[in-house]
């Protein structure tokens, strides 16, 4: 079985990115929701590929664990995003609306 | 909206609480829990129009499978009523009519002065007015708002 993760030493687990299947945006935002568990590290790998290195501190037990819960996280970041861009503007003019209407608010739809 | 898509999503933020389950709330205060199969297929445009999810989510402004503008509108007239609360004024009135003070409490707001310093007393012109504009406001802003 294919492994999402490559073991650099006992201590140092590396989970590669591809940058086309993920904004660099949704790699750090997951990252920092891990730093407080392990020691992160991102390191470009090659033009199209972002590493994550996790080094445990004391106290992580199972850096694999953290790993798997981390490529969860990335998804979750990822479609983070891509609801936001689906939905253009139309945050903005929610609000705008709400307390400065205009006429015609079709025409200010950016998708 | 894309040919492809039988639907358009409305802004809306989620939390995944397990593997199995997220949350998903928008600007207007509506929230549903969906599966993560249901997450997924709502992300993935995947939901049928018919299935009750979909129902659930266009009922909630989490989707839309009709005009945009007339949707933007009602979005805008709901944030404005939970909103309106910006619309009045403070409802609670501090009045610090001196900075001397010989307690030295952690929470206090003001740079206490020491109980004999002189100049950092309200002057009484000035408190007779504060009075009058806290007054002014209770009496034009009913009770309880």
């Amino acid at each position: 079985m294919d492994t999402f993760f490559r073991r650099l030493d006992d201590n140092t687990i590396a989970v590669e990115v591809a940058e086309n299947l993920y904004n660099k945006e949704a790699i750090q935002a997951a990252s920092h929701r891990f730093k407080d568990r392990c020691h992160i590290h991102l390191k470009r790998q090659s033009e199209t590929v972002v590493a994550v290195l996790f080094s445990a501190k004391s106290g992580t037990s199972d850096l694999e664990a953290l790993a798997q819960e981390f490529c969860t996280e990335l998804l979750d970041q990822q479609v983070r995003m891509n609801v936001e861009k689906a939905c253009g503007n139309m945050r903005d003019l929610i609000v705008k609306q709400a307390f400065a209407p205009v006429d015609d608010i079709g025409a200010e739809i950016r998708l | 909206m894309s040919s492809m898509k039988l639907y358009q999503l409305l802004p809306f933020r989620f939390l995944r609480l397990n593997d199995d389950k997220y949350l998903v709330v928008n600007e207007v205060g509506e929230h549903l829990f969906l599966t993560g199969e249901q997450f997924s297929d709502l992300t993935s445009y995947g939901l049928s129009p018919t299935s009750e999810t979909f129902l659930d989510l266009k009922a909630k402004h989490f989707l839309t499978d009709t005009e945009l503008a007339p949707v933007i509108e009602m979005l805008a007239v709901k944030y404005r009523t939970k909103k309106a609360f910006l619309y009045n004024f403070t409802s609670l009135h501090m009045v610090v009519p001196t900075l001397r003070c010989n307690s030295n409490c952690i929470y206090c707001q003001v740079s206490k002065k020491d109980l004999m310093a002189v100049g950092f007393d309200m002057d009484k012109p000035t408190a007779r007015r504060t009075v009058a504009e806290v007054v002014k406001h209770f009496e034009t802003v009913p009770l309880g708002n």
